[in-house]
């Protein structure tokens, strides 16, 4: 069984053992529009948002099978006419990354997409 | 005879982050940077304080003797307005070795969670 745990990890070389911006985004976005799409922001409910965000997101990063240790943490926002900021600053090596998304994305003007009771920021 | 050689490689950290000591790393930073500050009318503003607090807390980690460690600093910060909100984390690596550490502080214009 050992021996074909090795074989498996011999074939991610470079580029496979990488992730994309394209495949983080993508798994991140799904995951915010499963929980939040035309959801009203309630106080009794959002703990259970932001862990049902937080362990899907982060089954579907491992599931890919690369070779990365992850660290997911969802902020969910009651919109109310105030800004919020967010920054990363890290240490760390070449090879690994930080990706963030903001659901619903700025700038979107269709009715269907914009959620005009509550933000999510997933990094 | 054979001779035999002791490995000279270390499978884990000699020392192991503290969260109880990055804790008070945060902290102290937060309240030294926020104390009396109100929310800044400039995003530029916003923004300088929040890379600030941010690359002060990096660098006071990397002061500690902890070898090999990689570190990664999220600050949060908004305005204090009553709005709900609530963060949550999730994390896929080595139990042993590995840690978090997050503290926040709100006065009555601005929040700040940092981890």
């Amino acid at each position: 069984k050992s021996q074909i745990l090795i074989q498996n990890m011999d074939t991610l070389d470079g580029d496979e053992a990488q992730f994309t911006n394209e495949e983080v985004d993508k798994i991140m976005i799904e995951t915010i529009e499963g929980q939040l799409k035309d959801a009203t922001y309630e106080e009794s409910k959002v703990t259970q948002w932001v862990n049902d965000i937080c362990e899907e997101t982060m089954s579907k990063l491992v599931a890919q099978g690369k070779p990365y240790k992850f660290i997911v943490t969802c902020t969910i926002v009651q919109k109310f006419n105030s800004s919020l900021h967010h920054t990363t600053s890290c240490h760390w090596e070449t090879g690994d990354n930080v990706h963030t998304v903001i659901w619903p994305p700025p700038g979107t003007r269709s009715k269907d997409q914009q959620n005009k009771h509550l933000s999510c920021l997933l990094s | 005879r054979k001779q035999v050689q002791q490995t000279s490689y270390s499978t884990g950290p000699k020392q192991k982050f503290r969260p109880s000591e990055a804790k008070q790393i945060i902290r102290e930073t937060l309240k030294s940077k926020l104390d009396g500050k109100t929310y800044p009318a400039a995003i530029n503003d916003a923004h300088s304080y929040m890379k600030n607090i941010a690359e002060e807390i990096k660098k006071s980690l990397r002061s500690l003797p902890l070898q090999r460690y990689k570190f990664i600093v999220q600050v949060i910060f908004g305005e204090n307005k009553g709005q709900g909100v609530r963060t949550g984390c999730r994390c896929f690596w080595d139990q042993d070795a590995d840690n978090c550490a997050w503290e926040q502080y709100q006065n009555k214009d601005v929040f700040c969670m940092a981890g």
